[in-house]
């Protein structure tokens, strides 16, 4: 293996080395020219989850919530990925920040996603976002902080990463706890051969998200979990608790179902 | 993370670099006295698809560092009877770990509580809990490093005797002296030592890395590295929601450390040890393990943190068939598989292309 030479560490001292020379130069090259700029502002998404219009609270003793088939269950675990926070003016110009951001309730520090990409000053008709990655960005294996995280999805399922992960108990048919695990990404069907596999990120526009931007601003995107499970797919937990990965029908009704799952309010 | 921890080597060596006339002085200074040589660690490609190794910014790999660390590693005096070295029950051979033992064995012969762990790409630490020991007691290389010696399980001996045994001996004060500047041992630079010894332990030349170096990176590996089909089966089963799904907890080749290092129940116990919990007080996190990489399984036999099972077969018939799905705070994903004879058989060849034997005969390791 001596073609293992390739290294991350001597690139990185390349760049550094680069940088600092450029670092130590004098100041007087700086000339100050007047122009006239739009202000621009930086935008902080605070991610909240909520379930029947109440924070959600994760790891309960019992089983406080229902779904729409009134089935009862927690939740134990939810983590999700959102990109592409899009800005859309009236005349139909957008800004697009092109970043991702991976949440975890593990980690409050996590729920709070501050943009890269700087918004100008203006009135903007809505804000909008990618559930998941769409096809250009879910490419197997890109991100390294997500695949540090064993992020992936499975590439005979299609590949990219997982979307959503939301797991929990709910009381089954015989009134015994069992487990759920709601995970998302690209829908695959094995009724064919090979399996056929389907992009299954959503676009989501926030409802009544028109916003004045005029200095630093936040506003909170909205997870409302019941509505994974309703609207307009019954999402019967007896049939689909785990494995829904290779279930091609249950990704698409995530994705169906999604399309209500998220509210702004600021 | 990894942009984080560039900033800062970058914020530092703009500032190192602003700095005038260090040549001249260093003209001056004998060469003892020199400062130590920092030490590049050679990661195989395919690493760069996980965040960048964690390196503490007051502990930064050197030569000279690395080479104390690794003598030390070996060194015997860090027991109280002069008997056991870190490397007894973490051997090279067996992928820096004590096969066929269940329990370790310290000075004088006393019984550890726990099956020991395997040592390698502990650079990279974890990134969700950072932590060390089956029941994460600790979160730092550093910190770990100072147990052992004082475990009355273990090598029982107190860090102001082993500094004075080092201090004692010929040649430590002067690799101190090059490694740290400073001849003064103490408990703080023998640990430092041995971490960065151990953040340079890398395995990642498997039969399955030089299969993905070619597959994914068309990198030429020697050997034929292709998949049997029982092996490629395995690896579906390993990766498939529906079946093993392994790959939840102890990652996809992406991932690359086969582990996500997160604690979990795996239910092994209706009533389990506290695990994690130990630490953490949390009733939560009862039963609650470090989750272990799948390299070098082939090494590192018995399996699980009290050793419990001898063999790959065992392990995966406990996946199968033997989990106890009441067990407190047992993961979502852990439910009995009910794979076949073949299926078994596949996911064990598959487990088996994650073996690194030029992990455990890689001179650089020894002493
Ligand atoms: C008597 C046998 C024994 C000796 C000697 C010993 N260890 Fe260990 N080591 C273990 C056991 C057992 C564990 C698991 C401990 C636990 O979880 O409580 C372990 C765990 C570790 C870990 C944690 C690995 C991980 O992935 O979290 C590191 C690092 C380590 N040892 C390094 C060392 C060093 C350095 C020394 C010498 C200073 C040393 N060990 C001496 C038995 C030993
Ligand atoms: C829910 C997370 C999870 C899943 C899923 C999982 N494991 Fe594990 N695995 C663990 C944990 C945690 C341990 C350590 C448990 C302990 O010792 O208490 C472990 C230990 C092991 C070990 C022992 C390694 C050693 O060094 O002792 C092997 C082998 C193993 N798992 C293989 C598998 C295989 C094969 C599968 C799929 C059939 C699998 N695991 C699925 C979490 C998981």
């Amino acid at each position: 293996m001596k073609n293992f030479k390739y290294n991350k560490i001597l690139f990185s001292a390349l760049v550094i080395l680069i940088l600092s020379f450029s670092s130590c130069k004098d100041d007087d090259d700086d000339t100050i020219s007047p122009v006239t700029v739009t202000e621009e502002y930086t935008a902080t998404i605070n991610l909240t989850q909520y379930v029947d219009g109440v924070v959600l609270q994760m790891n309960t003793a019992g089983h406080p919530y229902e779904n729409a088939l009134i089935q009862q269950f927690n939740v134990t675990k939810l983590q999700y990925l959102i990109s592409d926070v899009t800005f859309t003016k009236d005349d139909g110009t957008k800004i697009v920040d092109g970043g991702y951001h991976y949440v975890t309730l593990e980690d409050s520090s996590t729920l709070q996603y501050t943009l890269n990409t700087k918004i100008p000053e203006g009135t903007y008709t809505s804000i909008g976002f990618t559930f998941g990655f769409d096809e250009e960005d879910n490419v197997s294996g890109a991100y390294i902080d997500l695949n540090t995280l064993g992020w992936n999805w499975p590439v005979m399922l299609g590949g990219g990463y997982h979307f959503l992960r939301l797991e929990g108990d709910y009381l089954d048919n015989t009134n015994t706890s069992a487990e759920f695990k709601t995970h998302m990404g690209t829908a695959s069907d094995d009724s064919t051969m090979p399996r056929t596999n389907e992009i299954n990120h959503f676009d989501v526009t926030l409802p009544n998200s028109k916003i004045l931007i005029s200095s630093d601003f936040s506003f909170d995107i909205e997870m409302n979990i019941e509505e994974w499970y309703t609207n307009p797919i019954d999402w019967d937990f007896n049939v689909w608790n785990a494995p829904v990965m290779p279930i091609s029908a249950a990704q698409k009704a995530l994705n169906s179902n999604g399309s209500s799952v998220f509210n702004f309010k600021q | 993370m990894k942009r984080i921890l560039n900033y800062t080597l970058v914020i530092i060596i703009l500032l190192a670099s602003c700095r005038e006339d260090d040549d001249t002085i260093d003209k001056e200074i004998p060469p003892a006295s020199r400062s130590p040589t920092p030490y590049a660690l050679e990661l195989p490609p395919h690493f760069n698809y996980i965040n960048s190794p964690i390196i503490p910014v007051d502990n930064s790999l050197t030569l000279e560092g690395v080479a104390l660390g690794k003598k030390l590693f070996f060194e015997r005096m860090l027991s109280r009877d002069n008997s056991i070295s870190c490397a007894s029950c973490h051997a090279p051979l067996e992928a820096f770990n004590d096969q066929g033992m269940v329990k370790s064995i310290g000075v004088g012969g006393t019984l550890s509580i726990r099956n020991a762990m395997p040592l390698f790409n502990l650079a990279w630490g974890s990134v969700t809990s950072r932590r060390f020991n089956w029941h994460g007691s600790v979160t730092t290389l550093e910190q770990q490093a100072l147990g052992p010696v004082r475990d009355p399980l273990e090598m029982q001996e107190t860090w102001i005797n082993v500094a004075s045994k080092l201090q004692g001996a010929n040649d430590y004060p002067r690799l101190f002296k090059r490694a740290f500047g400073t001849n003064i041992i103490d408990s703080n630079l023998v640990v430092k030592a041995i971490a960065q010894f151990e953040r340079t332990l890398i395995s990642g030349d498997s039969k399955f890395d030089r299969y993905f170096l070619e597959t994914q990176e068309g990198i030429n590996t020697p050997g034929d590295n292709s998949l049997t089909s029982a092996e490629s089966r395995g690896f579906d089963i390993f990766m498939a929601e529906g079946t093993g799904d392994c790959f939840h907890c102890h990652g996809t080749p992406f991932q690359i450390l086969w582990t996500t290092n997160e604690f979990v129940n795996n239910g092994l116990d209706a009533n389990p040890d506290s695990g994690l919990a130990w630490i953490t007080k949390n009733p939560l996190d009862v039963g609650k393990f470090k989750t272990p990489s799948l390299r070098n399984l082939a090494f590192t036999a018995p399996y699980m943190h009290d050793g419990r099972f001898a063999t790959l077969d065992e392990v995966v018939e406990f996946y199968n068939s033997g989990i106890n799905v009441n067990s407190p705070n047992i993961d979502g994903r852990q439910k009995p598989r009910n794979l076949t004879t073949q299926q078994k058989t596949d996911l064990i060849a598959f487990l088996n292309t994650l073996n690194d034997s030029s992990f455990i005969t890689n001179p650089a390791f020894r002493p």
